[in-house]
């Protein structure tokens, strides 16, 4: 995209004037939007037929910052409807504010400062979505959409990484204004084949020295080794959003963990394995979700229900069952009701 | 040579134009011949008597020769660059009128090579400017080579003595060079494709076949196809020429890797004759089941394992150590129903921090499932109870 394609924005608040007159002039305006002051600008597929007026409805870095601060410390933290709910609105609204850093061309080039800013946002935005994909994650399809969540969350992290890249290059000092190991260590962490280890491996060992990228590492190789249980010990001592994401990543593996422990333990007369210890190794937050996973894998259970049976002759099925995306755990969940969802999305969370 | 005058070296390159010779005119057009150190042929108004001299199509292909080796000469790449890459696309359009003719083709090779040895210098300059698009160049180098590529590859009409299609392969050969440097293995794919469905599959040179197979091989490693990497870093290192040590060497550094995991040891004197001494601890490492030594060894040449991209095969390689380590305790047992705590000891006493009953399980589990270990584990007695024949098949029938 040629420099001379990108809109300088000049709308200085979180909804562009003409917007909000359309929108209230159809009813479109949202509960969270009482009045203009609150309004924020919503995402739209096309910037249809705006040429020149465009930058008036493109809001300027500066204010988007503050409509990223306001829809995380007014909406998110203020909690006053369901998490699904506050999701829906910020997802779609952050969706708008990644847009409009899109047309003025702020992922594209270098400029000094401005450029740490816009990672900083989007570092906001990569923790809003491994949040709510933690938060969410057990409920169904209608209500949250796991696959869509992903996509912006890859999407973002690659977009990251071509940051960090550039102002690596211009300016190095920069780097460290910004959240870049922990961003690094993230996209290992959720990558899903080794072309995410074949490039943490090369990374500049100042990096790679790093803990949490060290350990992130290890993470990976034990998980392509299929030594989960070390892995899962590892992840223990990340920090919080680094767990979350492991926990996303992870869940994608239980089919081929469930694979290993039954040809493992697997016996002509049948095994039984307790459902509580394959719950631990599973990263299931009870023994009941372990249990409809295994059962819908096509396993059965033993008479007391609190055992697997191992038997050699049972063939496995694969498909979305209802557990497999579920990341829900309680201490995570009892943690993140005790932080304020700013924090976290801040990076100022443990 | 070295000093060859101007009008000489123009009388020379349209002499063996005329006479269609083409290893002839390739040297007048390749940075590897000494002409390119005559400072006679850059000197001032050379475009003059290059028009004067030499007929339509060359000339064009001669001055820009000339304009780069100029650019050359002041290093100054990224101009170089540019030449080289109209005269290329000058090339392509000529080539491809030349119709039933493939006399062209030594001229294609050297040109090819310049191309994407100038691309290189120039992505350094860039890099040394401050650019943020590393290997933006070869990019561009490797799309003008697909422009030549589609020209081979189309001449299906052509007698087989005639046809372009030979030179499909040598073209492959320098993209695959471009694609690895710039990290994009995916683009091999629709080559590779292209070349196992040409009929001259297996007739092109040998040192061509060497090299296509050699980064064919590489890929397949990168996709974890160990079996196939195999096969055809094998073909590349038993047909390379017994003097092209480098190259051998090269071929070695994956090969030996991948032969480790399916079973195979390099012996010490392989190791010492290539100077690839970096896998002798790791070697002794997995031989012995000492997974200390292992760690340490791949610590030790982690930088050089990392660079050639081998290091993750060798963490693979901690599995075949924790069976060989495994099968030791089983034959020390002397019974087919060995407690778990045996294998966590053994693992303890190999230098294993932190390790527990559950990762021991797990460890032993993982190899079941890959049939490295016939038998299945007692979770009431917490017993491996392994079969009567043959519990650790030999590595190299499973894979």
């Amino acid at each position: 995209m040629a420099a001379a394609t990108f809109v300088q924005g000049s709308c200085k608040t979180m909804c562009p004037p003409d917007e909000y007159e359309i929108r209230k002039e159809h009813n479109l305006v949202r509960p969270f939007e009482t009045s203009f002051l609150s309004a924020v600008k919503c995402y739209s597929r096309s910037a249809a037929g705006q040429s020149a007026a465009r930058h008036k409805n493109i809001r300027d870095l500066t204010t988007l910052e503050n409509t990223v601060k306001y829809l995380f410390e007014q909406v998110l933290d203020r909690r006053k409807t369901s998490l699904a709910q506050l999701y829906d609105f910020v997802f779609d609204r952050l969706r708008a504010v990644r847009q409009d850093l899109v047309v003025q061309g702020y992922l594209e080039g270098f400029s000094g400062l401005r450029t740490v800013t816009v990672a900083k946002i989007l570092e906001y935005c990569v923790r809003f979505y491994i949040y709510f994909q933690f938060r969410l994650s057990h409920l169904p399809a209608s209500a949250f959409s796991s696959h869509l969540n992903q996509n912006h969350l890859d999407e973002c992290l690659s977009q990251l990484l071509h940051l960090y890249s550039k102002i690596e290059v211009k300016n190095h000092d920069l780097l460290h204004q910004t959240s870049h190991i922990e961003i690094e260590a993230l996209d290992l962490l959720l990558s899903k084949n080794s072309a995410g280890l074949h490039r943490a491996l090369q990374l500049p060992s100042k990096t790679k020295s790093n803990t949490i990228v060290r350990n992130s590492i290890e993470i990976s190789i034990s998980l392509w080794l299929g030594n989960f249980v070390r892995a899962n010990h590892i992840a223990r001592g990340l920090p919080l959003s680094l767990q979350l994401a492991y926990r996303a990543h992870f869940s994608l593996l239980r089919p081929r963990v469930l694979e290993v422990y039954e040809r493992g333990y697997r016996s002509p007369q049948g095994t039984k394995f307790p459902l509580e210890k394959l719950r631990r190794y599973l990263l299931f937050d009870t023994a009941r979700q372990t249990a409809e996973f295994c059962v819908d894998c096509g396993l059965s259970l033993d008479d007391t229900g609190s055992s697997v049976i191992f038997k050699t002759g049972t063939a496995l099925k694969f498909s979305t069952t209802s557990q497999s995306n579920n990341l829900y755990d309680q201490d995570f969940e009892e943690t993140l009701e005790n932080v304020r969802v700013s924090h976290f999305l801040y990076g100022q969370s443990i | 040579m070295a000093t060859m005058n101007l009008n000489q070296y123009l009388r020379e390159i349209q002499s063996s134009w005329e006479s269609r010779s083409g290893t002839e005119v390739s040297e007048f057009l390749s940075f590897n011949h000494p002409h390119v150190m005559s400072a006679k042929l850059t000197a001032e108004g050379f475009e003059k008597s290059v028009e004067r001299l030499v007929e339509s199509p060359l000339d064009e292909l001669v001055i820009l020769h000339l304009r780069c080796l100029n650019c050359v000469n002041q290093q100054k790449y990224l101009e170089a660059y540019s030449e080289q890459s109209a005269l290329v696309q000058a090339f392509t359009k000529l080539f491809q009128t030349q119709k039933e003719d493939n006399w062209a083709l030594f001229i294609m090779y050297v040109i090819s090579l310049d191309l994407r040895m100038f691309a290189i210098k120039a992505d350094k300059e860039l890099a040394k400017k401050g650019a943020d698009k590393p290997g933006q160049t070869l990019e561009k180098a490797a799309e003008c080579l697909m422009g030549l590529f589609r020209v081979c590859a189309a001449d299906n009409r052509s007698s087989d003595e005639d046809t372009k299609r030979w030179g499909m392969l040598y073209l492959v050969n320098q993209l695959f060079k471009i694609y690895f440097r710039i990290n994009k293995l995916h683009l091999c794919k629709a080559l590779i494709r292209a070349i196992d469905a040409s009929q001259f599959k297996d007739h092109f040179s040998l040192s061509q076949q060497v090299t296509y197979r050699y980064y064919v091989g590489r890929k397949a490693i990168f996709e974890s196809d160990f079996k196939s990497a195999e096969k055809f870093l094998t073909y590349a290192f038993e047909r390379c020429h017994r003097e092209c040590r480098n190259n051998k060497r090269l071929i070695l550094i994956y090969l030996i890797p991948v032969k480790m995991l399916l079973g195979h040891l390099p012996t010490p004197h392989l190791l010492r004759k290539y100077d690839l001494l970096q896998f002798s601890e790791v070697v002794q490492a997995v031989r012995e089941g000492n997974l200390r030594r292992l760690n340490n060894a791949l610590l030790q040449h982690d930088a050089f394992f990392i660079r050639c991209g081998v290091y993750l095969i060798l963490e693979k390689l901690k599995v075949t150590t924790y069976r060989n380590l495994f099968k030791k305790v089983t034959l020390l047992m002397k019974t087919h129903q060995i407690p778990i705590e045996a294998y966590l000891e053994a693992l303890k006493f190999m230098g294993v921090e932190d390790i527990d009953l559950d990762e021991t399980q797990c460890i032993i589990a993982n190899l079941i499932f890959e049939n490295k270990i016939k038998g299945y584990i007692s979770n009431s007695h917490n017993k491996l109870v392994i079969s009567k024949q043959n519990p650790f098949p030999p590595l190299a029938a499973i894979m």
